[in-house]
């Protein structure tokens, strides 16, 4: 193999191109209804819904014992003028030495933003998700996000 | 070797690893149509004079996520029942409350044009006295309704 091809290889493919597999709850579903007034006829709802905080467990694999982080995002398909969506890591998971960042809720943007990094193998890190923003002004209707968390 | 051939491939291949780097979860959220009204509960009015009485006033909430509802009032006063009332509203979110003289069994579209959102209603009850009705008490029941 020529130094040209070796060099073009170790650059298409590098030894820290990590994969990322999602498990746990998987899609979230929330359901709006009179129940979540805040406190019945007159009321509000209530500003915010908060998913199980395993909702999202990621495991990173193939790191080559790398350092890598997770950056999330978010793609709408139909979604509701003043709802804002957030994500914070709830575990560690296992493996991993170690796991830094995102233990606080951080807003999802359409715009890729770090939600944790760390270093070799880790698997089971779990996320939770927010939703805010919840009101009246909000037409009935189903409402669609895909939230992508890719590493890098 | 051909390097085109090979360098393609490499970038086809890598596209393959990449892939599996990034996961997508789906975030669904399904509102329901709210419509919620309550009243602040049973009013009691005693007529012992003959002036005008403004006599009770409750509270009529409401909570919608829809446009253009409105509340209905219906009584269950029967023909033979010598009471007369009148109703009317105010603070009321959308189309002021028109008054209502309450018959038997109509119903009347007390508030329209609710936008979305909270109201806070007060409904007052007026009721003129009639000399010639002989003493004694009358109940009527008033059933609200928020609607499209």
């Amino acid at each position: 193999m020529s130094p040209l091809l070796a060099g073009l290889l170790l650059t298409l493919c590098p030894a820290g191109a990590a994969d990322l597999t999602l498990g746990g709850g998987g899609a979230w579903l929330e359901t709006i209804s009179s129940a979540d007034l805040e406190s019945g006829p007159g009321s509000d709802l209530v500003d915010s819904r908060t998913s199980l905080a395993d909702q999202a467990s990621l495991d990173v694999w193939n790191t080559g014992g790398a350092t890598w982080q997770v950056v999330v995002s978010r793609t709408d398909a139909h979604w509701p003028t003043g709802a804002r969506l957030w994500a914070r890591r709830t575990s560690a998971g296992t493996g991993c030495d170690p796991v830094s960042g995102g233990e606080a809720f951080q807003e999802v943007f359409a715009l890729d933003q770090v939600l944790f990094s760390g270093t070799d193998d880790c698997l089971g890190i779990t996320v939770q998700l927010r939703l805010t923003g919840l009101s009246l002004d909000i037409a009935p209707d189903a409402y669609l996000t895909a939230v992508a968390y890719r590493v890098e | 070797m051909p390097t085109r051939p090979l360098l393609l491939a490499l970038l086809g291949a890598s596209q393959v690893a990449l892939a599996g780097s990034t996961a997508i979860q789906d975030v669904q959220v399904t509102t329901h149509t709210i419509a919620e009204v309550s009243v602040s509960g049973n009013e009691s009015i005693t007529i012992s004079d003959t002036s005008a009485h403004v006599v009770s006033t409750t509270t009529l909430d409401l909570s919608t996520n829809s446009t253009s509802m409105k509340i209905t009032v219906q009584s269950d006063l029967t023909p033979s029942q010598p009471l007369k009332m009148n109703v009317s509203g105010f603070s009321c979110p959308g189309t002021p409350a028109a008054a209502w003289t309450i018959t038997a069994s109509t119903t009347w579209d007390l508030l329209t044009g609710i936008p979305r959102g909270t109201g806070n209603c007060l409904i007052n009850f007026y009721v003129d006295p009639d000399m010639t009705v002989a003493p004694g008490t009358e109940i009527v029941r008033l059933t609200y309704t928020i609607t499209s």
